[in-house]
Protein backbone atom coordinates (compact mmCIF):
# COMPACT_ATOMS: atom_id res chain seq x y z
CA UNK A 1 0.00 0.00 0.00
CA UNK A 2 3.04 2.12 0.81
CA UNK A 3 4.59 1.90 -2.46
CA UNK A 4 2.02 3.62 -4.50
CA UNK A 5 1.53 6.21 -2.34
CA UNK A 6 4.82 7.02 -2.21
CA UNK A 7 4.83 7.23 -6.33
CA UNK A 8 1.97 9.24 -6.02
CA UNK A 9 3.43 11.67 -3.57
CA UNK A 10 7.05 11.78 -5.70
CA UNK A 11 4.65 12.44 -9.08
CA UNK A 12 2.65 15.38 -6.97
CA UNK A 13 6.05 16.65 -6.21
CA UNK A 14 7.53 16.50 -9.46
CA UNK A 15 4.05 18.07 -10.98
CA UNK A 16 4.25 20.70 -8.35
CA UNK A 17 8.18 21.27 -9.52
CA UNK A 18 7.46 21.93 -12.74
CA UNK A 19 4.62 24.34 -12.20
CA UNK A 20 6.97 26.42 -10.07
CA UNK A 21 9.58 25.98 -12.35
CA UNK A 22 7.79 26.95 -15.61
CA UNK A 23 6.33 30.05 -13.46
CA UNK A 24 9.35 31.33 -13.03
CA UNK A 25 10.94 30.44 -16.32
CA UNK A 26 7.44 32.29 -18.08
CA UNK A 27 8.45 35.47 -15.64
CA UNK A 28 11.99 36.01 -16.12
CA UNK A 29 13.40 34.03 -19.17
CA UNK A 30 12.97 36.94 -21.56
CA UNK A 31 15.05 39.30 -18.69
CA UNK A 32 17.91 36.22 -18.10
CA UNK A 33 18.24 35.75 -21.75
CA UNK A 34 19.08 39.05 -22.55
CA UNK A 35 21.19 39.70 -19.76
CA UNK A 36 23.01 36.39 -21.11
CA UNK A 37 23.01 37.74 -24.22
CA UNK A 38 24.29 41.49 -23.35
CA UNK A 39 27.62 38.98 -21.71
CA UNK A 40 28.02 36.47 -24.13
CA UNK A 41 26.64 38.41 -27.53
CA UNK A 42 25.42 34.89 -28.54
CA UNK A 43 21.72 34.71 -28.38
CA UNK A 44 21.62 30.72 -29.21
CA UNK A 45 24.26 30.36 -26.38
CA UNK A 46 22.03 32.61 -23.98
CA UNK A 47 18.92 30.69 -24.36
CA UNK A 48 21.18 27.61 -23.72
CA UNK A 49 22.73 28.79 -20.85
CA UNK A 50 18.89 29.93 -19.67
CA UNK A 51 17.55 26.91 -20.34
CA UNK A 52 20.48 24.68 -18.37
CA UNK A 53 20.08 27.26 -15.35
CA UNK A 54 16.44 26.06 -15.09
CA UNK A 55 16.69 22.73 -15.02
CA UNK A 56 19.36 22.99 -13.24
CA UNK A 57 16.93 24.84 -10.39
CA UNK A 58 14.29 22.23 -11.46
CA UNK A 59 16.59 19.20 -10.40
CA UNK A 60 17.38 20.84 -6.84
CA UNK A 61 13.61 21.91 -6.04
CA UNK A 62 13.24 19.67 -3.63
CA UNK A 63 16.34 20.72 -1.98
CA UNK A 64 15.50 24.71 -1.92
CA UNK A 65 14.86 25.66 1.71
CA UNK A 66 13.13 28.59 0.17
CA UNK A 67 11.12 29.14 -3.08
CA UNK A 68 11.76 32.95 -2.70
CA UNK A 69 15.37 31.80 -2.92
CA UNK A 70 14.77 30.29 -6.30
CA UNK A 71 15.35 33.53 -8.37
CA UNK A 72 18.83 34.04 -6.81
CA UNK A 73 19.28 30.45 -7.80
CA UNK A 74 18.84 30.81 -11.30
CA UNK A 75 20.48 34.17 -11.69
CA UNK A 76 23.45 33.36 -10.34
CA UNK A 77 23.04 29.39 -12.80
CA UNK A 78 22.66 32.09 -15.23
CA UNK A 79 25.95 33.90 -14.94
CA UNK A 80 27.81 30.68 -14.09
CA UNK A 81 27.08 29.46 -17.38
CA UNK A 82 27.77 32.80 -19.00
CA UNK A 83 31.50 32.01 -17.44
CA UNK A 84 31.64 28.93 -18.35
CA UNK A 85 30.29 29.66 -21.82
CA UNK A 86 32.99 32.61 -22.49
CA UNK A 87 36.20 29.82 -20.80
CA UNK A 88 34.63 27.66 -23.68
CA UNK A 89 35.56 30.31 -26.18
CA UNK A 90 38.49 31.56 -25.30
CA UNK A 91 39.70 27.90 -25.03
CA UNK A 92 38.31 27.56 -28.73
CA UNK A 93 39.92 31.05 -29.89
CA UNK A 94 43.58 29.53 -28.08
CA UNK A 95 43.42 25.92 -29.59
CA UNK A 96 42.15 27.09 -33.08
CA UNK A 97 43.81 30.41 -33.29
CA UNK A 98 40.00 31.11 -33.90
CA UNK A 99 38.86 34.77 -35.29
CA UNK A 100 36.24 36.50 -32.72
CA UNK A 101 32.49 36.27 -33.56
CA UNK A 102 31.97 38.55 -37.12
CA UNK A 103 29.65 40.89 -36.18
CA UNK A 104 26.67 41.87 -38.15
CA UNK A 105 27.35 44.29 -41.14
CA UNK A 106 26.10 47.54 -40.24
CA UNK A 107 22.34 48.21 -40.67
CA UNK A 108 21.41 51.41 -41.17
CA UNK A 109 20.39 51.99 -38.09
CA UNK A 110 23.65 50.95 -36.94
CA UNK A 111 25.27 53.92 -38.79
CA UNK A 112 23.14 56.51 -36.79
CA UNK A 113 25.98 57.75 -34.28
CA UNK A 114 24.29 57.05 -30.93
CA UNK A 115 23.96 53.09 -32.34
CA UNK A 116 27.85 53.78 -32.47
CA UNK A 117 28.34 55.04 -29.23
CA UNK A 118 26.28 52.30 -28.09
CA UNK A 119 28.07 49.32 -30.01
CA UNK A 120 31.71 50.74 -28.26
CA UNK A 121 30.09 50.69 -25.01
CA UNK A 122 28.96 47.17 -25.34
CA UNK A 123 32.45 46.50 -26.63
CA UNK A 124 34.17 48.19 -23.91
CA UNK A 125 32.00 45.61 -21.53
CA UNK A 126 33.19 42.93 -23.11
CA UNK A 127 36.81 43.93 -22.53
CA UNK A 128 35.91 43.85 -18.72
CA UNK A 129 36.87 41.15 -16.70
CA UNK A 130 34.51 38.74 -15.96
CA UNK A 131 33.39 39.35 -12.45
CA UNK A 132 33.31 43.21 -13.01
CA UNK A 133 31.11 42.99 -16.48
CA UNK A 134 28.20 40.86 -14.15
CA UNK A 135 28.13 43.21 -11.51
CA UNK A 136 27.71 45.99 -14.04
CA UNK A 137 24.72 43.81 -15.94
CA UNK A 138 23.38 42.98 -12.74
CA UNK A 139 22.98 46.57 -11.83
CA UNK A 140 22.46 47.95 -14.62
CA UNK A 141 20.21 45.92 -16.53
CA UNK A 142 18.39 44.44 -14.04
CA UNK A 143 18.52 47.32 -11.82
CA UNK A 144 19.25 44.81 -8.33
CA UNK A 145 20.61 46.87 -5.34
CA UNK A 146 23.83 45.90 -3.93
CA UNK A 147 22.21 43.01 -1.53
CA UNK A 148 20.25 41.39 -4.25
CA UNK A 149 23.58 41.42 -6.31
CA UNK A 150 25.66 40.03 -3.42
CA UNK A 151 23.40 37.44 -2.85
CA UNK A 152 23.38 36.14 -7.06
CA UNK A 153 26.85 36.31 -7.12
CA UNK A 154 27.81 35.30 -3.58
CA UNK A 155 30.30 38.13 -2.66
CA UNK A 156 29.92 40.62 0.19
CA UNK A 157 28.19 44.11 -0.50
CA UNK A 158 31.46 45.89 -0.05
CA UNK A 159 32.41 43.82 -2.64
CA UNK A 160 29.61 44.56 -4.60
CA UNK A 161 30.19 48.53 -4.69
CA UNK A 162 34.23 48.07 -5.09
CA UNK A 163 33.28 45.84 -8.55
CA UNK A 164 31.15 48.18 -10.06
CA UNK A 165 33.53 50.93 -9.13
CA UNK A 166 36.73 49.85 -10.95
CA UNK A 167 34.45 48.59 -13.87
CA UNK A 168 33.47 52.10 -13.90
CA UNK A 169 36.62 53.43 -13.45
CA UNK A 170 38.33 51.28 -16.76
CA UNK A 171 34.96 51.53 -18.86
CA UNK A 172 35.51 55.68 -18.33
CA UNK A 173 39.13 55.16 -19.18
CA UNK A 174 38.17 52.86 -21.97
CA UNK A 175 35.45 55.25 -23.35
CA UNK A 176 37.01 58.59 -23.10
CA UNK A 177 38.15 58.90 -26.79
CA UNK A 178 35.32 57.43 -28.39
CA UNK A 179 32.48 59.24 -26.15
CA UNK B 1 23.37 58.86 -12.17
CA UNK B 2 26.60 59.46 -13.91
CA UNK B 3 26.62 60.53 -17.73
CA UNK B 4 28.11 57.48 -17.89
CA UNK B 5 26.01 55.43 -15.81
CA UNK B 6 23.24 56.74 -18.29
CA UNK B 7 24.92 55.84 -21.65
CA UNK B 8 25.95 52.24 -19.97
CA UNK B 9 22.36 51.59 -18.73
CA UNK B 10 20.89 52.51 -22.34
CA UNK B 11 23.81 50.70 -24.12
CA UNK B 12 22.75 47.74 -22.26
CA UNK B 13 19.19 48.31 -22.86
CA UNK B 14 19.56 48.56 -26.63
CA UNK B 15 21.84 45.45 -26.45
CA UNK B 16 19.11 43.73 -24.86
CA UNK B 17 16.25 44.77 -26.69
CA UNK B 18 18.00 43.03 -29.80
CA UNK B 19 16.38 39.47 -28.59
CA UNK B 20 12.58 40.16 -28.66
CA UNK B 21 10.30 38.36 -26.36
CA UNK B 22 8.81 35.72 -28.92
CA UNK B 23 12.28 34.45 -29.17
CA UNK B 24 12.20 32.85 -25.76
CA UNK B 25 11.90 29.12 -26.34
CA UNK B 26 9.24 26.78 -24.17
CA UNK B 27 11.33 25.29 -21.23
CA UNK B 28 12.64 22.13 -21.66
CA UNK B 29 12.75 19.93 -18.55
CA UNK B 30 11.73 16.73 -20.01
CA UNK B 31 13.99 17.11 -23.13
CA UNK B 32 16.90 18.09 -20.91
CA UNK B 33 17.09 14.88 -18.85
CA UNK B 34 20.25 13.49 -18.02
CA UNK B 35 21.10 9.92 -19.38
CA UNK B 36 22.11 8.34 -16.43
CA UNK B 37 25.16 6.77 -18.11
CA UNK B 38 28.51 6.69 -16.21
CA UNK B 39 30.33 8.15 -18.87
CA UNK B 40 28.01 9.96 -20.35
CA UNK B 41 26.07 13.55 -19.31
CA UNK B 42 23.41 15.06 -21.28
CA UNK B 43 21.33 18.38 -22.11
CA UNK B 44 19.83 20.47 -24.35
CA UNK B 45 20.06 19.99 -27.76
CA UNK B 46 19.85 22.93 -29.65
CA UNK B 47 18.02 22.01 -33.18
CA UNK B 48 18.80 24.25 -36.32
CA UNK B 49 22.33 24.68 -38.34
CA UNK B 50 25.33 23.52 -36.58
CA UNK B 51 26.76 27.32 -35.71
CA UNK B 52 30.14 26.01 -34.59
CA UNK B 53 31.03 25.15 -38.66
CA UNK B 54 31.45 28.91 -39.16
CA UNK B 55 34.80 28.79 -37.33
CA UNK B 56 35.73 25.74 -40.10
CA UNK B 57 36.73 27.86 -42.65
CA UNK B 58 39.21 30.59 -41.16
CA UNK B 59 40.44 27.16 -39.35
CA UNK B 60 41.47 25.46 -42.00
CA UNK B 61 42.72 28.60 -43.73
CA UNK B 62 45.07 29.17 -40.81
CA UNK B 63 46.05 25.48 -40.53
CA UNK B 64 47.21 25.68 -44.03
CA UNK B 65 49.34 28.48 -43.43
CA UNK B 66 50.48 27.32 -40.22
CA UNK B 67 51.66 24.35 -41.72
CA UNK B 68 53.49 25.92 -45.01
CA UNK B 69 55.33 28.05 -42.51
CA UNK B 70 56.30 24.84 -40.63
CA UNK B 71 57.09 23.12 -43.54
CA UNK B 72 59.37 26.12 -44.60
CA UNK B 73 61.00 26.55 -41.13
CA UNK B 74 61.58 22.64 -41.46
CA UNK B 75 63.01 22.96 -44.83
CA UNK B 76 65.35 26.00 -43.97
CA UNK B 77 66.31 24.11 -40.55
CA UNK B 78 67.10 20.86 -42.78
CA UNK B 79 68.98 22.58 -45.03
CA UNK B 80 70.95 23.75 -42.77
CA UNK B 81 71.33 20.80 -40.11
CA UNK B 82 72.53 19.24 -43.88
CA UNK B 83 75.39 21.43 -43.93
CA UNK B 84 76.73 20.01 -40.71
CA UNK B 85 75.65 16.85 -40.30
CA UNK B 86 78.57 14.12 -39.08
CA UNK B 87 80.39 12.06 -41.73
CA UNK B 88 78.90 9.24 -39.98
CA UNK B 89 75.43 9.80 -40.86
CA UNK B 90 75.45 10.77 -44.01
CA UNK B 91 74.36 8.87 -46.67
CA UNK B 92 75.32 5.49 -44.79
CA UNK B 93 73.28 2.80 -45.43
CA UNK B 94 71.17 1.60 -42.29
CA UNK B 95 72.30 -1.32 -40.74
CA UNK B 96 70.85 -4.22 -38.69
CA UNK B 97 71.57 -3.70 -34.98
CA UNK B 98 74.02 -6.21 -34.23
CA UNK B 99 76.32 -4.85 -36.97
CA UNK B 100 76.23 -1.07 -35.38
CA UNK B 101 79.50 0.37 -34.41
CA UNK B 102 79.99 0.09 -30.74
CA UNK B 103 81.86 2.02 -28.72
CA UNK B 104 82.77 -0.01 -25.79
CA UNK B 105 82.10 -2.64 -23.35
CA UNK B 106 80.05 -0.47 -21.30
CA UNK B 107 77.61 0.18 -24.04
CA UNK B 108 74.26 -1.38 -23.46
CA UNK B 109 73.00 -4.44 -25.67
CA UNK B 110 71.85 -3.42 -29.26
CA UNK B 111 68.00 -4.76 -27.74
CA UNK B 112 68.03 -2.17 -25.56
CA UNK B 113 69.68 0.58 -27.71
CA UNK B 114 67.01 -0.48 -30.22
CA UNK B 115 63.98 -0.30 -27.80
CA UNK B 116 65.04 3.69 -26.02
CA UNK B 117 65.51 4.36 -29.98
CA UNK B 118 62.14 3.05 -30.96
CA UNK B 119 60.60 4.55 -28.32
CA UNK B 120 61.71 8.27 -29.22
CA UNK B 121 60.74 7.66 -32.86
CA UNK B 122 57.72 6.96 -31.77
CA UNK B 123 57.04 9.44 -28.57
CA UNK B 124 59.53 12.98 -28.64
CA UNK B 125 58.32 15.81 -30.79
CA UNK B 126 59.31 15.61 -34.11
CA UNK B 127 60.18 18.63 -34.01
CA UNK B 128 62.91 17.74 -31.10
CA UNK B 129 67.23 17.78 -31.64
CA UNK B 130 68.07 14.65 -29.88
CA UNK B 131 71.56 14.44 -28.59
CA UNK B 132 73.23 11.09 -28.63
CA UNK B 133 76.16 8.96 -29.20
CA UNK B 134 77.21 7.43 -32.56
CA UNK B 135 75.81 4.06 -31.52
CA UNK B 136 72.72 5.61 -30.58
CA UNK B 137 72.05 8.15 -33.51
CA UNK B 138 72.69 4.93 -35.58
CA UNK B 139 69.68 3.08 -34.07
CA UNK B 140 67.57 6.37 -33.78
CA UNK B 141 68.59 6.86 -38.04
CA UNK B 142 67.61 3.37 -38.06
CA UNK B 143 64.47 3.95 -36.15
CA UNK B 144 63.08 6.73 -38.75
CA UNK B 145 64.30 9.65 -36.63
CA UNK B 146 65.33 12.29 -39.03
CA UNK B 147 68.75 12.41 -39.21
CA UNK B 148 68.57 16.28 -39.38
CA UNK B 149 67.49 15.94 -35.68
CA UNK B 150 70.50 14.29 -34.51
CA UNK B 151 73.55 15.42 -33.26
CA UNK B 152 76.26 13.04 -32.36
CA UNK B 153 78.23 14.06 -29.15
CA UNK B 154 81.87 14.25 -28.68
CA UNK B 155 84.07 14.01 -25.94
CA UNK B 156 83.36 17.34 -23.85
CA UNK B 157 80.35 18.41 -25.67
CA UNK B 158 78.05 18.98 -23.08
CA UNK B 159 77.75 22.82 -24.63
CA UNK B 160 76.86 21.09 -27.60
CA UNK B 161 74.10 18.76 -25.94
CA UNK B 162 72.91 21.93 -24.33
CA UNK B 163 71.83 23.01 -28.24
CA UNK B 164 69.60 19.84 -28.03
CA UNK B 165 66.16 19.29 -27.00
CA UNK B 166 66.42 15.60 -25.58
CA UNK B 167 69.43 14.41 -24.57
CA UNK B 168 69.72 10.08 -25.36
CA UNK B 169 72.13 9.19 -21.98
CA UNK B 170 74.24 6.26 -21.96
CA UNK B 171 77.29 5.56 -20.54
CA UNK B 172 79.41 6.84 -23.63
CA UNK B 173 77.02 9.97 -23.54
CA UNK B 174 77.83 10.42 -19.67
CA UNK B 175 81.69 10.10 -20.46
CA UNK B 176 81.44 12.98 -23.04
CA UNK B 177 79.19 15.82 -21.23
CA UNK B 178 80.13 14.51 -17.41
CA UNK B 179 78.65 12.50 -15.00
CA UNK B 180 76.56 15.52 -13.79
CA UNK B 181 75.05 16.98 -16.81
CA UNK B 182 71.92 15.12 -16.55
CA UNK B 183 71.14 16.60 -12.65
CA UNK B 184 72.35 19.74 -13.92
CA UNK B 185 70.56 20.35 -16.92
CA UNK B 186 68.42 17.43 -17.91
CA UNK B 187 66.65 16.68 -14.68
CA UNK B 188 63.65 15.38 -16.35
CA UNK B 189 63.84 11.53 -17.36
CA UNK B 190 61.45 10.94 -20.42
CA UNK B 191 62.10 6.86 -20.04
CA UNK B 192 64.22 4.24 -19.15
CA UNK B 193 65.48 1.50 -20.71
CA UNK B 194 68.14 -1.51 -19.06
CA UNK B 195 69.77 -1.27 -16.17
CA UNK B 196 73.33 -0.73 -14.51
CA UNK B 197 76.05 0.60 -16.55
CA UNK B 198 74.40 -0.58 -19.86
CA UNK B 199 71.21 1.24 -18.75
CA UNK B 200 69.49 4.08 -21.61
CA UNK B 201 68.01 7.39 -20.17
CA UNK B 202 66.29 9.54 -22.29
CA UNK B 203 66.24 13.05 -20.80
CA UNK B 204 64.76 16.23 -21.97
CA UNK B 205 67.35 19.11 -21.94
CA UNK B 206 66.74 22.06 -19.85
CA UNK B 207 69.33 24.62 -20.75
CA UNK B 208 68.69 27.01 -18.12
CA UNK B 209 69.45 24.55 -15.68
CA UNK B 210 67.41 22.06 -13.00
CA UNK B 211 66.85 25.17 -10.42
CA UNK B 212 65.05 27.29 -13.23
CA UNK B 213 63.51 24.13 -14.69
CA UNK B 214 61.97 23.26 -10.85
CA UNK B 215 60.83 27.24 -10.63
CA UNK B 216 59.38 26.97 -13.74
CA UNK B 217 57.63 23.71 -13.16
CA UNK B 218 56.43 25.21 -9.59
CA UNK B 219 54.69 27.55 -11.35
CA UNK B 220 53.32 25.17 -13.86
CA UNK B 221 52.14 22.82 -11.29
CA UNK B 222 49.88 25.92 -9.87
CA UNK B 223 48.31 26.25 -13.28
CA UNK B 224 47.84 22.52 -13.39
CA UNK B 225 45.86 22.55 -10.29
CA UNK B 226 43.64 25.81 -11.74
CA UNK B 227 42.86 24.11 -14.68
CA UNK B 228 42.25 20.63 -13.25
CA UNK B 229 39.89 21.64 -10.98
CA UNK B 230 37.99 23.88 -13.82
CA UNK B 231 37.81 21.36 -15.66
CA UNK B 232 36.13 18.77 -13.04
CA UNK B 233 34.10 21.54 -12.29
CA UNK B 234 32.64 21.34 -16.11
CA UNK B 235 29.48 19.50 -16.45
CA UNK B 236 30.14 18.67 -20.13
CA UNK B 237 33.08 17.01 -19.00
CA UNK B 238 33.08 13.93 -16.91
CA UNK B 239 35.84 11.45 -15.75
CA UNK B 240 36.39 7.76 -14.45
CA UNK B 241 37.65 7.12 -10.78
CA UNK B 242 41.13 6.48 -11.92
CA UNK B 243 41.18 9.54 -14.25
CA UNK B 244 40.25 11.36 -11.65
CA UNK B 245 42.77 10.65 -9.35
CA UNK B 246 44.85 10.87 -11.90
CA UNK B 247 43.90 14.12 -12.78
CA UNK B 248 44.36 15.32 -8.94
CA UNK B 249 47.71 14.00 -8.12
CA UNK B 250 48.13 17.08 -11.25
CA UNK B 251 49.73 14.11 -13.23
CA UNK B 252 48.24 15.46 -16.92
CA UNK B 253 49.84 16.67 -19.56
CA UNK B 254 48.81 20.25 -19.96
CA UNK B 255 48.04 20.23 -23.81
CA UNK B 256 45.54 17.49 -22.81
CA UNK B 257 43.99 19.15 -20.49
CA UNK B 258 43.37 21.96 -23.09
CA UNK B 259 42.61 19.59 -25.43
CA UNK B 260 39.73 18.07 -23.30
CA UNK B 261 38.38 21.42 -22.46
CA UNK B 262 38.52 22.16 -26.59
CA UNK B 263 36.59 19.12 -27.16
CA UNK B 264 34.22 19.56 -24.09
CA UNK B 265 32.96 22.86 -26.27
CA UNK B 266 31.82 21.15 -29.09
CA UNK B 267 30.39 17.90 -27.09
CA UNK B 268 30.24 15.82 -23.51
CA UNK B 269 33.54 14.25 -23.08
CA UNK B 270 34.23 11.23 -20.87
CA UNK B 271 37.52 10.29 -20.20
CA UNK B 272 38.11 6.90 -19.95
CA UNK B 273 41.67 6.96 -19.08
CA UNK B 274 44.73 8.43 -19.13
CA UNK B 275 47.89 6.99 -19.56
CA UNK B 276 52.13 6.76 -21.13
CA UNK B 277 54.38 9.06 -18.92
CA UNK B 278 57.04 6.65 -20.39
CA UNK B 279 58.51 3.28 -19.29
CA UNK B 280 60.82 3.76 -16.25
CA UNK B 281 60.19 7.90 -16.12
CA UNK B 282 58.39 7.43 -12.40
CA UNK B 283 55.21 8.39 -11.07
CA UNK B 284 55.96 12.09 -11.61
CA UNK B 285 56.18 11.89 -15.04
CA UNK B 286 53.32 13.53 -17.04
CA UNK B 287 50.75 11.60 -18.94
CA UNK B 288 50.55 12.42 -22.50
CA UNK B 289 47.59 10.16 -23.72
CA UNK B 290 43.74 9.74 -22.99
CA UNK B 291 40.72 7.97 -24.08
CA UNK B 292 38.15 10.32 -24.49
CA UNK B 293 34.61 9.15 -24.84
CA UNK B 294 32.20 11.34 -26.64
CA UNK B 295 28.68 11.91 -26.19
CA UNK B 296 26.20 14.42 -28.28
CA UNK B 297 24.79 17.26 -26.32
CA UNK B 298 21.70 15.43 -26.10
CA UNK B 299 23.94 12.33 -23.94
CA UNK B 300 23.83 9.65 -26.37
CA UNK B 301 26.99 8.28 -27.21
CA UNK B 302 28.49 9.77 -30.94
CA UNK B 303 28.30 7.51 -33.84
CA UNK B 304 31.23 6.80 -35.72
CA UNK B 305 30.98 9.47 -38.40
CA UNK B 306 30.47 11.61 -35.44
CA UNK B 307 33.59 10.75 -33.66
CA UNK B 308 35.13 11.03 -36.97
CA UNK B 309 33.94 14.48 -37.41
CA UNK B 310 34.96 15.31 -33.81
CA UNK B 311 38.98 13.72 -34.45
CA UNK B 312 38.48 16.45 -37.88
CA UNK B 313 38.04 19.07 -35.22
CA UNK B 314 40.67 17.93 -32.94
CA UNK B 315 42.99 17.51 -35.89
CA UNK B 316 42.52 21.20 -36.67
CA UNK B 317 44.27 22.81 -33.92
CA UNK B 318 48.11 24.49 -33.86
CA UNK B 319 51.15 23.71 -31.92
CA UNK B 320 51.19 23.41 -29.31
CA UNK B 321 47.57 22.03 -28.96
CA UNK B 322 47.80 19.93 -31.95
CA UNK B 323 48.25 16.43 -31.17
CA UNK B 324 51.00 13.98 -31.82
CA UNK B 325 48.20 10.78 -32.50
CA UNK B 326 44.86 11.16 -32.70
CA UNK B 327 42.95 8.34 -33.94
CA UNK B 328 39.46 6.04 -33.17
CA UNK B 329 40.05 2.90 -31.40
CA UNK B 330 37.14 0.37 -29.75
CA UNK B 331 38.00 -0.05 -25.50
CA UNK B 332 36.88 -3.28 -24.05
CA UNK B 333 33.18 -3.30 -24.14
CA UNK B 334 33.37 -2.59 -27.97
CA UNK B 335 32.65 1.34 -27.44
CA UNK B 336 34.66 3.23 -30.00
CA UNK B 337 36.36 6.18 -28.39
CA UNK B 338 38.68 8.99 -29.41
CA UNK B 339 42.22 8.47 -28.28
CA UNK B 340 44.66 11.36 -28.13
CA UNK B 341 48.54 11.69 -27.46
CA UNK B 342 51.41 14.24 -27.12
CA UNK B 343 54.67 14.18 -28.15
CA UNK B 344 57.48 14.43 -25.32
CA UNK B 345 58.49 16.55 -23.66
CA UNK B 346 56.22 17.76 -22.22
CA UNK B 347 56.27 22.09 -22.48
CA UNK B 348 56.20 24.20 -19.55
CA UNK B 349 54.28 27.49 -19.50
CA UNK B 350 51.42 26.07 -21.80
CA UNK B 351 48.54 27.15 -18.86
CA UNK B 352 50.06 30.22 -18.23
CA UNK B 353 50.41 31.57 -22.09
CA UNK B 354 48.02 35.04 -22.81
CA UNK B 355 48.11 34.61 -26.00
Amino acid sequence: VKLPEAAGARSAARESAEDAVAALYEANALSLIRMAYVVLDDRHGAEDVVQEAFYGLYRRWGRLKDADNAIYYVRAAVLNGCRSALRHRAVRRRVLADRPDQRPAASAEAMVIKSEEREEVIRALARLPHRQREAVVLRFYLDLSDEQIARVMNIRQSTVRSTVARALDALGRDLKETL
Amino acid sequence: MTPLEDKLRRAIQAKASQVPPEAVPPLRLSALRRRSSSLAHGGGERGGAPARRGWLAPVASAAVVTALVAASVVVSHDLADRQQRPAQLAGQPQRPAQQRQRGGPQNPPASITDQAAAWVAAQVSPNAVVSCDLATCQALDAAGVATSRLLILRPGGAAQALTSTVIVQTAAVRGDVGARFGARYAPVVLASFGSGAGQIEVRAVERTGAAAYRSKLADDLEARQLATTELLRDSRISVSAAARRQLQAWRVDERLLIMISFLSTLDRVAVVAFGDSGPGAGASGPLRWAELAIDTKSGRPATLAELRRVLSDANQSLAPYRATLAKIIAIPGGREVLCVQYAAPTPLGILNYNG
